[in-house]
């Protein structure tokens, strides 16, 4: 015990802390992209598009995140590893990085969170804007781009700050499959 | 997280690696809360409270 132990392995968690910042930053991005897409099919009146994003949105969120991970990772990197095709592509250098198998992994589970939560949020928009938007004869992208979507986002802010805490702690468990965040 | 265990394989000292990971993630914590406050009050500027406009005082009638 003693101060110039923690002053020593400074540099080190720093570069650890780095590592997490970088993984939360592009899994935000990406996962909340994807959130946009699982929110409009599970809005979406066709009731096929809406039962998959549902059955999407209950799958990761009804298993632990460290089994999809180990999933992920070991399952589909044992199967790319043993396909010469993809051993000597020039996919192999991301296919051999744990990194890469973790972003993917991580993005997929927020984007079932986010997903959900966005659903609410576009839920929550009062009728009689939408109602507003049709009566000045914008087509329902323009009514989504402009008045749903802005609105949604504004709602749903507190829980989204939230998710993502959860999902700069969750990095922690990436920590299981060999990267040093 | 990840780092805090190699240190902890490397040294066998169990509590200072860990309590300096978790020192770090309540810094990132503070940071993400910080710029989600941020947001919340420059994007819902209309849920503020109202500014107190100071209105000239009514004129007496004599």
């Amino acid at each position: 015990m003693g101060f110039p132990f923690f002053i020593d392995m400074f540099p080190q968690l720093l570069y650890g802390a780095w590592l997490t910042i970088e993984i939360s930053a592009i899994c935000f991005v990406l996962g909340n992209v994807m959130a946009i897409g699982v929110a409009l099919a599970r809005t979406s009146r066709n009731v096929f598009v809406s039962k998959l994003a549902q059955g999407y949105i209950s799958l990761f969120r009804s298993t632990p995140f460290l089994t999809q991970v180990y999933i992920i990772y070991y399952g589909c990197g044992d199967l790319f590893a043993h396909t010469p095709a993809l051993r000597h592509s020039f996919l192999w250098p991301f296919l051999r990085d744990a990194f890469w198998y973790g972003i993917l992994a991580l993005s997929i589970n927020t984007a079932a969170y986010s997903g959900n939560i966005l659903r609410g949020g576009l839920e929550a928009v009062p009728f009689g804007e939408i109602e507003a938007g049709r009566a000045f004869g914008m087509s329902r992208f323009l009514i989504f781009w402009r008045i749903s979507f802005p609105r949604a986002i504004r709602i749903i802010l507190p829980t989204m700050s939230g998710e993502t805490i959860l999902l700069m702690k969750t990095t922690a468990l990436l920590s299981t499959i060999t990267i040093l965040d | 997280m990840g780092t805090a265990r190699f240190i902890i394989a490397q040294t066998f000292r169990v509590y200072e690696p860990l309590l300096a990971a978790a020192v770090y993630y309540m810094c990132l914590t503070f940071l993400i809360t910080r710029v989600f406050r941020f947001l919340e009050r420059y994007l819902n500027k209309d849920r503020l409270e109202p500014v107190q406009i100071s209105t000239p005082l009514p004129i007496e009638v004599a």
